[in-house]
């Protein structure tokens, strides 16, 4: 992994393989950027959006990235801020109180054609839908994107302690959540 | 207390205390056990993408559009002189203006319009000046933009004023 990145980031700082270094960066990382992304915002058109911009601004960006961090965890922060702000921006435009939210949610869920709709995994996508943002988004890395807590660290920038502690409320909620849906949950 | 008599590995005690935080919370992290309705729901994706999507996604980045900017970006150094001999120049021009008519009456759409329609003969060489006062402007910036170039971005500058920014200039 090491090797691919340094190996990409020499091909970016040289004018003539950058283009072709860019390409290997983007195969290389919009599979799991696209996941990350996907999981934050649900649908596959609103995750294709994020994912262009997250790339867009990657690019803008490169050439300045000394290598203080890892590319990679550089990337994630990028997909993260960039969901986000894709999530707020489109809050500002829904004045929709959590229940409603959950249910509106379930709703387009159910009508998506990219969406494995079963009972269960709505159910798990309206639990960590009512997360605060930051556990939500610490909870998604861990578990699913199973990145160390170090790496989240330095994606995130916040303690590894407090990462932990983040993530074993949002398990809680999450398990609560689910054993108080628990009639809809057949897994 | 201490036993020289039997080794320990050199830092021993100072990691020990990191380490077992690390059991613990790792112990924590066992989803299986602390969340087991959780751990009953499967991991694999319920997300599905578009077949192919992956494979055409470099293609359908809009880069070219992106350089474009980005080459903006890169004279950037220059919006801060540009933006200099703006100002200059509107004050110039208010000087013409304010032969003719008051200025409290000019819509600003006039002195946009006369910006635009006079955008040649704007002082280049006041440009080289400044940015060799400056001392931050590479000289190899200017030599790299066509007159059109040029144009385009003293347009750009004139444009980012806001009305109330010009007024106050006038």
């Amino acid at each position: 992994m090491e090797k691919l990145e340094s190996q990409i980031l020499q091909m970016i700082r040289d004018d003539q393989s950058f283009d072709r270094g860019f390409s290997m960066l983007v195969k290389n990382y919009q599979e799991k950027l696209y996941w990350h992304i996907r999981r934050m915002v649900h649908f596959h058109e609103d995750a294709d959006d994020v994912l262009q911009n997250t790339f867009i601004k990657v690019f803008k960006n490169i050439k300045g990235f000394k290598g203080e961090s890892k590319l990679y965890t550089w990337l994630y922060r990028i997909a993260s801020n960039e969901a986000i702000s894709y999530i707020n921006k489109n809050k500002k435009h829904q004045s929709l109180d959590m229940e409603s939210h959950l249910t509106h949610l379930e709703n387009k869920l159910k009508a998506d054609e990219y969406f494995n709709s079963e009972k269960a995994q709505i159910v798990l996508v309206k639990a960590i839908e009512h997360l605060p943002e930051k556990q939500r988004v610490v909870f998604n890395m861990r578990y699913y994107d199973e990145l160390s807590y170090k790496d989240i660290s330095e994606i995130l920038e916040t303690s590894v302690g407090a990462l932990k502690a983040s993530f074993h409320h949002a398990v809680k909620k999450i398990e609560s959540f689910i054993t108080q849906n628990i009639d809809h949950v057949k897994a | 207390m201490s036993r020289p008599d039997k080794n320990i590995p050199k830092g021993y005690f100072d990691n020990l205390p990191q380490k077992m935080s690390d059991l613990i919370s790792d112990l924590k992290d066992d989803v299986q056990s602390s969340a087991p309705h959780l751990y009953r729901i499967s991991k694999e994706k319920s997300y599905k993408v578009p077949d192919g999507y992956f494979d055409q996604f470099f293609n359908s980045l809009n880069i070219d559009q992106s350089r474009t900017i980005s080459l903006i970006s890169r004279f950037r150094p220059l919006v801060a002189a540009a933006s200099i001999i703006g100002l200059v120049t509107l004050i110039w021009v208010s000087g013409i203006l304010k032969q003719d008519q008051d200025i409290e009456m000019l819509a600003m759409t006039d002195v946009y319009s006369y910006y635009y329609d006079n955008i040649d003969e704007l002082d280049h060489d006041l440009i080289w000046e400044i940015s060799e006062e400056e001392g931050s402007i590479e000289e190899s910036l200017f030599e790299d933009l066509s007159q059109s170039e040029l144009d385009l971005f003293e347009e750009t500058i004139i444009s980012n004023l806001t009305d109330q920014e010009l007024l106050d200039i006038l």
